[in-house]
């Protein structure tokens, strides 16, 4: 709920009603490791190790709530994106609204996928700090990128304004395509892993 | 009459410990104590039968399946209990059962709340008010209410004051009263052994030093005790973890080493305790 307000405060201190959804998105992905916080702290992988299910289903099961975790976030944000724009009387195009929630959930794609593999194939307490580097990693080098070439930027933006179902299919299909190949990883690697018990 | 339980050459190796080479079974219907002191190699075993990690070599079949090619389908059937609970501890007890009865496909809920109630687990609380002994009823709870064929459980009772400990014990013996369902447990409590179990496997450094019932180990040795003086060469080479202490000597003999009472005469030779098992075959280990 925090997060919530202070994406709102955001979005309209910036003017910017989208950055609602940025905002949303990317601390519903970082706090999503909180589930194998929890897990971890209760020990979790002691009952997954008894009951009758497979640990790829353990996998699968929790990408399938993170995603749904993920999908009612945007459901969230697009709700207070509107809202906002209405009570600051701020319009925004067709394009601004799809990038800003394609590219967020590409984004929130893009954590979880990188986070979860590590996650699943070592102890949360031991691997949290090092779980964010490669997010950081990447918006340091991506913010590099953009400063040091800014024609490739602007002729990526130019691509996208004219062919916008790109910013669907890269936005969310490709997310999508992330989660499914992290999936896989996370479930080789987890396989590999001995299950602790108290 | 099939086994609940059949290891054979089992080896696991960890870079400073390794379990060797362990063989033995649990008839359906009894309960198996499985002893050993701390670091012995109890809960390796333990977690290599439950497929929690992977062995180096051997076969474990449970309930006459392979534990691997088969986990899914044993796992319906065996319940396990350990030292600590691992259920979030902000479930309140009903919402445990919320949480694991839609695996199993025998779970019974009037079952596990008649546990519940049998036990006194106070139903509205959540898990991390329970103490420890509750918590222990709360996984037995959970383990039984299934129709689990066999309960694998880790140190029950350590932690757990006497009172809580008879009445767990006393739950154990009735659940394999039918003659269908089996218990395995580890300690290294041996009173609680010589309460319930009919076999016993004594494990120590990752050796299995005995398996078979209860009664032929404790009439497989005899305990020595004597003066210091009466410890003469020869006696010392034949005793099995002798201990020296101020005025006199203790140590195992096995049984049919009776004639060392020949060897001196004020000695004296009585039934061990499990616990002088494990005492004296642990010093063995560390002497050689």
């Amino acid at each position: 709920m925090t997060a919530v307000g202070i994406a709102v405060l955001a979005g309209v201190i910036a003017s910017n009603p989208p950055l609602i959804m940025g905002i949303v998105l990317m601390t519903s992905a970082f706090s999503m490791g909180n589930l194998f916080a929890v897990s971890e702290k209760n020990n979790l992988s002691t009952l997954y190790g008894l009951l009758p299910v497979r640990k790829q289903q353990i996998v699968i099961a929790r990408y399938i709530f993170t995603l749904l975790v993920g999908i009612l976030n945007v459901a969230l944000a697009t709700i207070l994106t509107f809202a906002v724009s209405f009570l600051i009387n701020i319009t925004m195009s067709n394009l601004t609204f799809t990038a800003w929630l394609c590219g967020s959930f590409f984004l929130f794609c893009l954590l979880i996928s990188i986070q979860f593999p590590i996650y699943f194939g070592y102890d949360f307490s031991k691997v949290s700090a090092i779980a964010n580097m490669p997010v950081i990693i990447f918006f340091i080098t991506g913010s590099a990128l953009i400063r040091k070439c800014p024609e490739l930027f602007n002729r990526t933006i130019n691509y996208f304004i004219h062919n916008q179902y790109m910013i669907w299919l890269i936005g969310v299909v490709g997310a999508l395509l992330l989660l499914g190949i992290s999936m896989i990883l996370s479930s080789a690697l987890y396989k590999k892993r001995e299950l602790k018990t108290p | 009459m099939r086994n609940a339980i059949e290891i054979k050459g089992l080896r696991k190796e960890y870079r400073d410990f390794s379990l060797n080479d362990i063989t033995f079974s649990l008839p359906t219907g009894h309960i198996m104590g499985f002893v050993g002191q701390n670091g012995a190699g109890k809960t390796t075993t333990i977690r290599l039968i439950l497929n929690m990690t992977a062995r180096n070599n051997g076969s474990i079949r449970i309930l006459g399946m392979d534990n691997i090619a088969q986990e899914q389908q044993i796992k319906q059937d065996i319940g396990a209990v350990f030292d600590d609970i691992f259920f979030v501890e902000n479930w309140k007890v009903s919402e445990v059962e919320k949480a694991i009865k839609s695996f199993y496909t025998n779970w019974n809920s009037a079952l596990y709340y008649q546990y519940i109630t049998d036990f006194s687990v106070p139903i509205n609380k959540k898990v991390k008010e329970l103490s420890r002994g509750m918590k222990m009823k709360l996984m037995l709870a959970g383990a039984m209410s299934h129709n689990a064929k066999l309960l694998i459980l880790d140190e029950p009772t350590s932690g757990i004051d006497p009172v809580a400990r008879n009445e767990l014990l006393e739950i154990l013996s009735t659940y394999v009263s039918d003659g269908e369902k089996s218990i395995f447990f580890s300690t290294h409590i041996t009173t609680d052994l010589e309460k319930i179990a009919d076999y016993i496997a004594v494990i120590d450094k990752g050796d299995l030093f005995y398996t078979g019932t209860r009664d032929d180990l404790l009439t497989r040795f005899y305990l020595i005790k004597g003066g210091l003086n009466e410890l003469t060469g020869e006696l010392r080479e034949r005793i099995i973890g002798l201990s020296t202490y101020r005025t006199e000597f203790q140590g195992l003999v096995p049984v049919a080493e009776k004639t060392i009472r020949r060897l001196s005469g004020n000695i004296i030779m009585e039934t061990p305790t499990i616990d002088d098992i494990l005492v004296h075959i642990s010093k063995l280990k560390t002497h050689e």
